[in-house]
């Protein structure tokens, strides 16, 4: 495939993109919700490092 | 844009939309991407009908379902009340005496800081119908005073009675419109710079609490009630519950509340061996130490817990309910201005007067009038105050 193709280039911002939601996902899972309601939601992302 | 620009711009608005389309089968198939369902894990078990004391919701998380189920079918005395529950115990407090010598269920639930707003909030995330309700509440004096009148509820105390799962409940009446459940996220608004990056069903609230947030966070709103959705049936369990059958009620004469009574103050006088302004001596060492203390009373339009005295009324009476309250004194050897902030005071009858609620009047604003033993230190009921409340309370909720 040549790299200057429009078709090369649609599948590596494809990548690029599934790559960068299901990262964000990874590190933030939306749907873990906490019973105690004054917790951070970003407290998970910062754990991870 | 130039030929190329476009080209670029094309790449992206196709692979964007196929990148989220993948990325959601992707994490759907996934362990760590789940619907949360952690009520089983965290679920306590509560006897059923409810009695005895708790601080607050925080090891009963669901306890707004088991409220809701006790406020409808009437089956415990609940009593709302701030610090007065958690002063010098006495088998006089209504959680004791009600539950060990009249083998009637009593729940007292509340410290300090637990004021009227809060207790609103409490009553609303139950939606229980009060029209059976055995509910009693503690008015305090000082609620209406000094900070905590300007101030009303704060942030922390609002927070230690609402657990997700009570917020999901208020989150329910609010997105179905419900305007009663309003003042919440109004509340929650108000208090949005200090809440930062809380729970998604707080900060649904919050948005939703004002027309600028709703406008601002439009695109947002959708995705957090999606959240909320979604994560609602683990929220929404229901209160594990062990059922017990409580004893036939045990009758009380008058001349054995008279003796109570004497016995109070009796047991009352024995602490107060280091003053005259019947302060048991532990407390008039530490805080009062022959000092005085003046009170101020924030007018209507700057006291924000009057507000909320209306709000709470407005909602019991909404809901049919008809508690029965308390109107607790002060020292008045120690608060020396007392008739300048009895207006406050008056406000607060006349409010339930024209509601028609019951209530047990213990203010007073002049030494001539101040029974000793009524108070234990400056503020918190003594074994004559509370006897007189359990009297009061006995006759109400027969």
């Amino acid at each position: 495939m040549k790299t200057n193709s429009s078709l090369y280039r649609t599948a590596k911002w494809l990548l690029i993109y599934v790559a960068l939601i299901t990262g964000m996902f990874w590190l933030h899972d939306p749907f873990k919700v906490s019973m105690d309601a004054a917790e951070s939601t970003v407290t998970f992302v910062y754990q991870q490092f | 844009m130039n030929p190329l620009g476009q080209y670029r711009a094309l790449h992206h608005a196709i692979a964007l939309p196929i990148a989220v389309l993948a990325s959601w089968l992707l994490l759907s198939g996934l362990p760590f991407l789940h619907e949360e369902a952690p009520a089983a894990s965290v679920q306590d078990t509560l006897d059923y009908p409810l009695h005895g004391y708790l601080s607050n919701f925080n090891e009963h998380l669901f306890l707004a379902d088991a409220l809701a189920s006790t406020l409808t079918d009437g089956s415990s005395i609940v009593l709302l009340g701030s610090s007065e529950l958690t002063s010098a115990d006495h088998p006089s407090k209504p959680f004791r005496f009600f539950n060990n010598e009249l083998n009637v269920p009593l729940l007292a639930l509340g410290h300090a800081d637990n004021q009227g707003f809060s207790m609103y909030a409490q009553l609303l995330a139950t939606g229980a119908d009060l029209a059976h309700a055995r509910l009693a509440i503690m008015i305090s004096p000082t609620w209406f005073f000094d900070d905590n009148g300007k101030r009303g509820t704060n942030l922390a105390s609002f927070l230690e009675y609402q657990p997700s799962p009570s917020l999901y409940r208020i989150q329910y009446l609010v997105q179905n419109g419900d305007t009663l459940a309003t003042p919440v996220a109004t509340y929650l608004y108000e208090h949005l710079e200090q809440l930062g990056s809380t729970q998604p069903v707080v900060q649904w609230l919050a948005r939703e609490g004002s027309w600028r947030t709703r406008a601002l966070y439009l695109y947002s709103q959708p995705w957090y009630a999606e959240i909320i959705r979604r994560t609602a049936p683990g929220m929404l369990a229901a209160q594990q519950v062990r059922h017990w059958e409580p004893k036939p009620r045990q009758p009380i004469s008058a001349e054995r509340w008279k003796e109570l009574y004497d016995e109070g103050v009796a047991q009352h006088l024995a602490q107060c061996t280091n003053n005259s302004v019947y302060v048991y001596d532990e407390y008039y060492s530490e805080y009062v130490k022959g000092r005085t203390r003046l009170l101020q009373a924030a007018p209507y339009g700057k006291n924000r817990e009057m507000h909320d005295l209306v709000r709470l009324l407005d909602y019991v009476k909404a809901k049919h309910g008809r508690p029965f309250f308390v109107i607790q004194p002060l020292n008045p050897y120690v608060y020396t201005n007392l008739k300048e902030v009895s207006p406050a005071i008056a406000w607060v009858r006349n409010e339930l007067d024209q509601r028609d609620m019951p209530y047990l009047d213990l203010w007073v604003d002049d030494t001539a009038r101040f029974q000793p033993g009524t108070l234990t230190d400056v503020m918190h009921l003594g074994p004559l105050g509370w006897y007189r409340v359990d009297s009061a309370m006995n006759a109400y909720f027969r």
